[in-house]
């Protein structure tokens, strides 16, 4: 996992709750590096799964709804750090459709080796659209809280609802993303 | 664990992660830097390997031609041999002919018995019948010279296409260009079309590399020609028009073959595409084509077609040229 999501996460951390709590969970964790992210270095997942473990037991709220809040506060640091990507869109839905083709095709360009999750279409209405979301990691509530960055950042107009999937290894969701009436 | 506590594990935490990003950062332009080192390999490759396809373009278009050209040389080659073996045989009668006088002189002027070997002489004259050798020796004579200075011209314009006198620009003569050009392709395009010179008397010089132009045109004159052949047309023509504009000359090379499929009309500058069937063009001559007038000449070339009509390939060449390439590298 690229090390911007670690950096980020401190930020959330300290600015939404303390920096106490941001060291605490560095503590709880037993972190090789010691919490020493760096954004442009690479770093396991496991090591994210146990920070956000650590900050509900800190915190007393659900990991679910902490990976769901970091989910909607990365995309407002996107939007803010590659405001390029946004250049042209006028929707959420052209927004998500261009997470898989685009954005993802760019991240490989510059790390070869990046395990990214895979997003599959259908537009099964025009106001109405389908997204799998798959990936080796347990993150589909973070990937939920993006989705939701997403669409408040263009205006709130779109209704999410979410729908988990079995699969064998890895985790994965069907988002419905539908136009508000 | 008070505020400064804190603050100064952070601070531990920010400067750990710094030296990560620094090692990180070396490890990475190291990577860089060799990856840019391959890179620069591969462009030197890339260039090498471009020189090596249009020179092998080159080649193929003189091998095509070869064959045509063998042709052209082998026609006037075997008139010009009919001619040599009619003069050598009759100028053997006309030595006979020659010494049989001399006999007759001589005996003529010893004066006894002199009407009959005068009567022989005259037998022998008519047999030999010398007005006509006379007459045909002269067209005999002139016949092979022109067949020489057709070979002499074919020659010639093989050798300066093959070898142009230099690659630097300099004043160009393109009508001569197109006439050479035209000459050595003849075996290409009169299978095929008719070939009609439109050239302007007079046409100003433009600044050029003449070997280069040479492809150009010999290009277009093959594709015209294949493009008619391809074509259900009977009567192909090819019309080579040069002209002088405000800015420089222009040169229309037209067909009326079948015209650019419009699926291939977006790429026919395109290296490496073709329309004709395998072996039959590499796909580099009208890339090479478009190199040429457009990079290396700062001109234009562009082409209107018609499906069923043909095809008009238009080059401007400008009186001052502006290398493309050569402003990329400065």
């Amino acid at each position: 996992m690229k090390g911007v999501v670690f950096t980020e996460f401190f930020d959330l951390v300290e600015e939404s709750f303390s920096l106490e709590v941001a060291d605490k969970i560095i503590q709880k964790s037993k972190l090789e590096n010691d919490g020493a992210y760096t954004a442009v270095g690479t770093y396991d997942y496991c090591e994210m799964v146990t920070l956000v473990t650590h900050l509900g037991e800190e915190t007393g709220l659900p990991v679910p709804e902490l990976l769901r809040i970091f989910g909607r506060h990365l995309f407002t640091r996107f939007h803010a750090g590659y405001p390029v990507f946004f250049e042209g869109v006028e929707t959420a839905i052209d927004f998500l459709h261009k997470i898989e083709n685009v954005i993802h095709v760019e991240v490989r360009k510059l790390y070869p080796d990046a395990e990214l999750p895979t997003f599959e279409y259908e537009y099964v209405a025009p106001d109405e659209m389908h997204m799998v979301y798959r990936s080796a990691r347990p993150f589909t509530e973070f990937a939920h809280g993006l989705v939701e960055g997403c669409v408040a950042h263009f205006g709130d107009k779109y209704d999410i609802a979410r729908e988990d999937l079995e699969i064998d290894s890895g985790s994965a969701a069907r988002f419905v993303v539908t136009a508000k009436a | 664990m008070s505020d400064l506590d804190l603050l100064k594990r952070k601070l531990e935490r920010e400067r750990n992660a710094r030296k990560a990003a620094e090692q990180l950062l070396e490890a990475k332009s190291l990577e860089l830097y060799q990856a840019n080192q391959e890179l620069e390999r591969s462009l030197t490759d890339l260039k090498n390997t471009q020189v090596q396809l249009i020179q092998a373009s080159k080649m193929e278009s003189l091998g095509t031609l070869a064959g045509g050209i063998a042709h052209e040389i082998n026609t006037p080659i075997q008139y010009i041999g009919d001619n040599l073996r009619f003069l050598s045989d009759g100028f053997n009668d006309l030595k006979g002919l020659i010494d049989c006088y001399e006999a007759a002189i001589e005996k003529i002027g010893e004066a006894e018995g002199a009407a009959a070997e005068l009567a022989a002489l005259k037998e022998e004259k008519e047999s030999a019948d010398p007005d006509y050798l006379f007459d045909e020796a002269v067209d005999a004579a002139k016949q092979s010279l022109d067949g020489i200075s057709q070979v002499s011209r074919i020659v010639l314009a093989m050798k300066e296409f093959a070898h142009p006198r230099t690659k630097e620009k300099l004043p160009v003569t393109l009508n001569a260009i197109v006439e050479r050009a035209t000459t050595i392709c003849r075996g290409e395009w009169k299978q095929n079309a008719e070939l009609e010179m439109v050239l302007e008397d007079g046409l100003p010089e433009v600044p050029g590399s003449e070997g280069e132009l040479n492809q150009v045109v010999l290009n277009l004159v093959v594709n015209a020609s294949h493009a008619i052949g391809d074509s259900d047309q009977s009567k192909g023509r090819i019309t080579v028009t040069s002209q002088s504009t405000e800015t420089g000359v222009r040169l229309e090379v037209r067909d009326n073959g079948g015209g650019v499929p419009e699926a291939a009309r977006e790429r026919v500058f395109d290296a490496f595409f073709t329309t004709k069937e395998v072996g039959k063009g590499s796909g580099q001559g009208l890339a090479i084509c478009h190199d040429v007038i457009v990079n290396k000449h700062g001109g234009t070339i562009r082409f209107e077609t018609e499906t069923g009509v043909g095809t008009a390939f238009i080059i401007d060449l400008p009186f001052e040229t502006v290398s493309v390439s050569d402003t990329e590298a400065a």
